[in-house]
């Protein structure tokens, strides 16, 4: 990874010193736009298993560390600071266009041989979206079609977005009756899983 | 006065009979007025940390199923927090696994450590009411709720209390663990209460990157619903944390405006009652933690071995103890109840 201490060029500019310049890590050119591209990662191997996520791509819904389930997805980028990145990550009803989850977090891209910069590792510079049990769906997030909304903000206020549509899928695990229960829309917390819960006729 | 009088008698029954410490009273609960329940005291050593599950049941009572409209939660000072839930679908934390204990108002069963740490073990069941209070001030957390709403349970329904105590650092317990419950009977509350449990599962604080920030939201069904009451959680690294009321819409933290609950005390962060707050139909919240990394006084190593990454930078990463991990979760309380919620 490049790793470039602000504090070395500011003296080579012959400007003030400070210990507490921030760390900066340039991936591509930084004049231009910043680029991004989506991604998603299956909760299985590591940051090299995360893959490129197409307009309506599955995604996998995985049991993480805490309990619920969760989509790990977030871009790829490059003309960004690698350092000094925030990520938002957003699962929208494209019916009613109401969120269902969000999440924000600080991430970490580290530039590849590709001239992209790709996270630093799956598990935390990925959102991980909380996406079932979900009180607000009024579709079931498993198998059903999602709007999932991107952005990365690059400290300084340049900014990328990218939405796409996305189709969450309980994977074909020993968890797979567990996860069709909690993210069924008429799974309520405290119900028995994993026997799946009887549909009130909205999906 | 009562409390006064009724420590002195208590003095020499219990194990709390040190120098400075004035044990915590709370009156026991006839069928008529409610169930009460109360743990054993327990040694918290020094360097450790405990976090026991104690399982009881709602007992019948003549009249099913049992409103509650006033809690009291008692601990001895040096308490991480006290947690309960209703009891479902059983992982690998089972109450009938656990050793019989004397509860005083119940009888039930205590499983220490072990699988009582792990969450994914009560990930599905519905939180019913927290405590992070256990200040040698202020031992006791009373909470009357909002005219006309009450807490539901029925009779046989399985409840845990979960104690976390911590004799380390970043907090002490200068005496011995101990942790109280009364659950008052309501007579005529016809609003049920309904709660929402919120955590970010993957933070990480480390040495050598910018102070982190982690938002998150957490939608609530359809209808009209106000907040009861709130309190947030994290651990010594957390410098604020934030709770809005969210449009349900927008992908931008709210204005300054929306915010209803913000603390910068992660050790005894203040349950804000006696709220009012409608949520935006449609919406949710909003919730933010804001951290600052500190050098850890046990030292890095225990840090960096938890860490997933093994990055070796002192990276403080999600989990429940508070020397070596983080947390970012809200307790919130809620009315009408349409159903318990957790966004995780």
């Amino acid at each position: 990874m490049l790793l470039t201490r602000g504090v070395l060029v500011a003296v080579a500019a012959g400007a003030a010193c400070s210990d507490d310049a921030p760390t900066t890590c340039p991936i591509g050119d930084r004049s231009l736009a910043v680029e991004i591209v989506a991604v998603h990662w299956s909760g299985t191997g590591t940051s090299a298993d995360v893959a490129d996520l197409a307009d309506g791509g599955a995604v996998d819904l995985v049991r993480p560390i805490q309990g619920g389930k969760v989509v790990y997805v977030g871009v790829r980028a490059r003309n960004v600071d690698g350092c000094n990145l925030q990520l938002t990550a957003a699962l929208r009803d494209p019916a009613t266009m109401q969120v269902i989850a969000l999440e924000q977090r600080p991430v970490r891209l580290v530039a590849g041989g590709d001239g992209w910069g790709h996270a630093e590792s799956a598990f935390d510079h990925l959102a991980n979206l909380p996406a079932c049990p979900s009180a607000a769906a009024t579709q079931d997030l498993d198998g059903a079609s999602w709007r999932l909304e991107l952005r990365l903000d690059e400290v300084g206020g340049r900014t990328a977005t990218t939405t796409l549509t996305v189709a969450p899928r309980c994977p074909d695990s020993d968890q797979l009756d567990e996860c069709r229960c909690e993210c069924d829309s008429d799974y309520e917390l405290g119900s028995a899983c994993p026997t799946d819960p009887i549909d009130g006729g909205v999906d | 006065m009562r409390t006064a009088i009724l420590s002195v008698g208590l003095l020499v029954a219990c194990g709390d009979n040190l120098p400075g410490f004035e044990p915590w009273y709370l009156g026991e609960l006839s069928a008529q007025e409610g169930v009460w329940v109360r743990t054993p005291e327990f040694e918290v050593a020094p360097g450790e940390e405990i976090q026991d599950c104690y399982f009881f049941e709602i007992p019948p009572q003549g009249v099913d199923p049992l409103w509650v409209d006033r809690f009291q939660l008692a601990l001895n000072p040096g308490s991480h927090h006290m947690n309960v839930f209703r009891v479902s679908t059983i992982r690998s934390l089972d109450p009938t696994s656990g050793e019989p204990i004397d509860l005083g108002g119940v009888a039930g069963t205590v499983i220490r450590g072990g699988e009582c740490w792990k969450a994914p073990n009560w990930a599905g069941w519905p939180m019913v009411v927290n405590s992070q209070q256990s200040s040698e001030r202020a031992p006791v957390y009373e909470w009357q709720l909002p005219d006309n709403v009450a807490t539901r349970f029925v009779a046989g329904e399985r409840l845990m209390l979960q104690v976390h105590y911590v004799n380390a650092s970043t907090q002490e317990t200068p005496f011995r663990g101990r942790a109280g419950l009364n659950l008052h009977r309501s007579r005529n509350d016809t609003v049920e209460l309904g709660t929402l449990f919120a955590t970010q599962q993957s933070i990480r604080i480390c040495r050598s990157t910018p102070p982190p920030v982690y938002s998150g939201t957490c939608s609530m069904p359809v209808g009209d619903h106000k907040v009861a009451a709130v309190n947030g959680h994290f651990h010594s690294r957390g410098q604020r944390f934030s709770v809005y009321a969210w449009d349900g819409v927008s992908t931008e933290r709210p204005a300054d405006s929306a915010r209803f609950y913000q603390s910068q005390a992660w050790a005894e962060p203040e349950m804000l009652n006696g709220l009012e707050v409608p949520l935006p139909p449609g919406g949710g919240i909003w919730w933010t933690c804001e951290y600052q990394w500190r050098e850890p006084e046990i030292g890095c190593a225990m840090v960096d071995a938890r860490d997933p990454m093994q990055a070796n930078d002192c990276c403080y990463t999600f989990g429940p103890t508070v020397e070596t991990s983080e947390h970012c979760n809200v307790f919130l309380f809620y009315y009408p109840k349409t159903q318990d919620i957790v966004c995780f």
